[in-house]
């Protein structure tokens, strides 16, 4: 993961699902290859391992992507997913049994069928699938000092369910399909990469503190200048842009129609980024099917301001005749 | 309380452990141990193979895998493997699917007569003993076509054929096989060519040329009692065989009833069959397994019951052998003119562990009796398909030997209740060819090569839509 690769688009929040998606595609993997090499354990025990096994890959892969975007020191990435994946192998493994051995025969009775640990059926297992999500929400929270709790909890019940339900609907197909598939070989992947992709995306995406709003100026004169609206201290800044030659953060030529101080671009506390129309000069915000005057209104007590997104274009003077700049998202390391 | 502790023990898979689960190599399903049932009297047994390396130290590595039990759950496929043993050694024998039944936990696993496919293994020379029985009643005298051939005739041309010949004694190092031909009428039987045993194909060939046709009634069911149990007594006889350990099988030809008496009726027949029945059971559960003969009938004509089947029970009733309305006919000048009968040789033949066979021309004679001296073979794969829904959970597949011994064995196999190994190829003949645990790569690199595309898509749309929608303005200069 690098991200460098992941631009502030909405595409972003799935960078992190294809990692742990993988994650959990090579954890099947692996405990398949064991079991067909000859499982050294009992047939009771190979819901656990695999469980067990996907949760610990998952929330392993989710706090080492973290760590990989971060740019942590490379022990403390190693300890930290490390930790991630024994907490969520111990808590899942914790979960399996106590469904198993302690809920299931409470709800389901001590028959032939709930104590049979080969019966495929997700009425029996799903509430293990839930408890290995839970599991590895509950490890990589711990491991991010229980930022976004309530986040990663509900995100790993949510990716339980979802690799439970990946798991049954391909191993139960339709009738239609089941003279196409039928059989437990691709519920077992598919319930893995399911499971790690909703975790990905539901328990913890890469957060906006890791992006800083850039302005950008796209005219010729001076095209590719840029600076960074916030510094590194996530403290509410602003910058100002105009042909005032001193003390500003963008200077623009005056033959391009920008005013001495035409735009102020500033990011809150919350990292919103606003920009504000400075000048009785025009001044537009213009983003796709829709056109922002900001000019500055004498008539009112206040310039007029409005939201930010990463790509929108401010034109600064007359249409066509006058400055463009953007305004873009980029990773915090930009330079 | 104590029922759910227990339930939770199992479900710990401390019974599991206890319970000897073998992986079976290549799968995600794993073998109990085989559990045996055989008569407390017999020595031979069943044994299924529960592993593949119990398959890797009997068949060898060729064939272990298609020894090894396999359950295939995308097709529905259960194959087990087997051998017949008799004091713990193998015994190759000659088995057909009417000899076995396999049991899906209990049940058939499909409706209809083809409810499983037996597929033979190693075929090894079988050292026989062939005792024909030839009918030598008047009645082979009679020529029903128009080549000018009697019955005997006939009969002849089909014991004197080469491939019929091959049969009864076939090639091979060590094997050696031998052929008694006697001629039965009047409750007498007749060694064919004046010789108990004919141990030479040449021999055999020019002593079947010798049978005739004498007069009197058949004695049918006189001569297989004779066949199965005096004959084998014989001192000459018991020599030559035990000596050899040689696989007896009884062959009886006849082109009519059972018949011992000018008055006598096909219902008449019915308590005698019965007692031949019982002797033939009770030569079937006592002794060592090896050395009782199985009988095979061929009957030489027309079926006289032509929608016979054989009642399940084992008493034969007047009715049950000769039909409504039949049971108080003469058979001599009667019923024996309608054809054989059929009826009594199936029943001889189930309860000698044969076939019957009836057919009115020499083609199907030989047919008739090269069946009736088939190959042998060291080890079976039983193969059955189930609806997939009934492999979510173990299982108990059971083999049972109808014929020779009354044994069987179960194996209770557990497919794993979460993952699945590649499912294997269905090949022409049905058998499902494993897959290398290698092919699931074909699954995860694709899939695992999209990932890392999806990874890059982004950053590349990202830059393409900044190229297309031009990110560089030209200002317009007054």
């Amino acid at each position: 993961v690098n991200l460098f690769l992941v631009p502030y688009t909405p595409m972003r929040h799935a960078a992190v699902a294809l990692v742990t998606g993988a994650a959990g595609l090579l954890a099947w993997w692996a405990v398949l290859a064991t079991m067909v090499l000859g499982a050294p354990w009992s047939a009771a025990w190979d819901g656990a391992v695999y469980l067990s096994g996907l949760a610990a890959a998952v929330a392993g892969a989710s706090v080492l992507a973290e760590g990989t975007l971060s740019r942590e020191g490379l022990a403390r990435r190693v300890g930290r997913v490390a930790l991630a994946g024994a907490l969520a192998l111990g808590f899942s493994l914790g979960a399996y049994w106590t469904w198993t051995a302690g809920v299931l025969p409470l709800a389901f009775g001590t028959g032939e069928m709930p104590a049979d640990p080969t019966v495929y059926s997700i009425r029996y297992r799903l509430p293990a699938w839930i408890g290995a999500g839970f599991s590895a929400g509950l490890a990589a929270a711990i491991a991010r000092r229980f930022q976004a709790f309530a986040g990663h909890l509900a995100g790993g019940v949510a990716a339980g369910l979802a690799g439970g339900l990946a798991w049954h609907l391909l191993g139960y197909p339709p009738y239609s399909l089941r003279e196409v598939y039928s059989g437990l070989y691709l519920a077992g992947a598919g319930g893995a990469l399911a499971f790690g992709a909703a975790y990905g995306l539901l328990a913890w995406g890469i957060p906006d503190r890791y992006y800083a709003g850039w302005i950008r100026v796209l005219t010729e004169e001076r095209y590719a200048r840029r600076v960074p609206i916030d510094g590194h201290d996530e403290r509410p800044r602003e910058r100002f842009v105009g042909h005032f030659p001193r003390g500003l953060d963008v200077f623009l030529p005056a033959e391009a129609q920008v005013a001495e101080m035409h735009i102020s671009v500033y990011v809150d506390r919350n990292q919103l980024y606003r920009v504000r129309g400075l000048t009785l000069q025009p001044t537009r915000v213009r983003r796709f099917l829709e056109r922002i005057d900001l000019a500055y209104d004498a008539r009112r007590p206040a310039p007029l301001e409005t939201r930010l997104q990463s790509g929108d274009r401010v034109e600064l003077g007359p249409a066509g005749g006058g400055a463009v700049v953007e305004f873009v998202m980029l990773p915090r390391e930009e330079k | 309380m104590r029922g759910r502790v227990f339930a939770a023990a199992m479900t710990l898979g401390l019974s599991a452990c206890a319970e000897d689960l073998r992986p079976i190599e290549g799968t995600t399903t794993r073998s109990g141990t085989p559990v045996v049932k055989a008569p407390e009297h017999s020595e031979a047994e069943l044994y299924l193979f529960g592993d593949r390396s119990s398959c890797h130290a009997a068949v060898g590595p060729a064939e272990a895998d298609a020894c090894t039990p396999r359950v295939d759950r995308a097709s529905g496929t259960v194959s087990v493997a087997f051998e017949v043993r008799v004091a713990g050694s193998p015994w190759p024998v000659p088995l057909h699917e009417r000899n076995v039944t396999v049991l899906h936990d209990g049940q058939h696993p499909s409706e209809g007569d083809k409810r499983f496919t037996l597929v033979p293994h190693d075929p090894r020379p079988t050292k026989q003993h062939i005792v024909l029985l030839v009918d030598g009643s008047g009645s082979m005298a009679i020529i029903d076509g128009r080549d000018g051939r009697s019955r005997m005739d006939k009969v002849k041309d089909a014991l004197r054929r080469r491939d019929v010949v091959d049969a009864f004694f076939p090639e091979g190092e060590g094997v050696e096989s031998a052929v008694t031909a006697v001629a039965f009428r009047d409750g007498k039987v007749e060694p064919i060519g004046g010789r108990w045993l004919y141990t030479d194909p040449a021999a055999y060939r020019q002593a079947v040329t010798t049978l005739e046709v004498g007069r009197g009634y058949t004695y049918l069911y006189d001569a297989v009692r004779w066949g199965a149990t005096t004959l084998m007594e014989q001192p000459e006889i018991r020599k030559h065989t035990s000596n050899r350990q040689l696989l007896p099988t009884v062959i009886a030809l006849t082109d009519g009833f059972n018949n011992e008496r000018p008055e006598d009726t096909c219902g008449d027949n019915a308590p005698r069959l019965q007692r031949l029945l019982e002797e033939l059971l009770r030569l079937r559960s006592s002794g060592d397994v090896r050395s009782v003969p199985r009988v095979y009938t061929v009957g030489l004509g027309r079926r006289a019951r032509k929608n016979f089947e054989k009642p399940s029970g084992t008493s034969v009733t007047p009715i049950d052998l000769c039909g409504r309305g039949n049971a108080v006919r003469r058979v001599d000048g009667d019923l024996e003119n309608r054809g054989v009968d059929n009826a009594a040789l199936e029943w001889i033949a189930v309860q000698g562990d044969g076939e019957s066979f009836v057919s009115r021309d020499v083609d199907g004679l030989a047919t008739a009796f090269k069946a009736a001296a088939p190959r042998a073979y060291r080890w079976f794969e039983a193969r059955y398909t189930v609806d997939p829904l009934f492999l979510r959970r173990s299982f108990d597949a059971t083999v049972r030997l109808e014929a020779m011994a009354k044994t069987e064995a179960t194996i209770r196999l557990h497919p794993s209740g979460w993952l699945d190994a590649p499912p294997g190829t269905v090949g022409p003949d049905g058998r499902v060819k494993p897959v290398s645990f290698a092919a699931t790569a074909a699954l995860v690199m694709p899939v695992l090569g999209s990932l890392v595309a999806l990874h890059y898509l982004p950053p590349a749309l990202f830059n393409v839509r900044r190229a297309l929608f031009s990110r560089v303005i030209r200002a317009r200069r007054r």
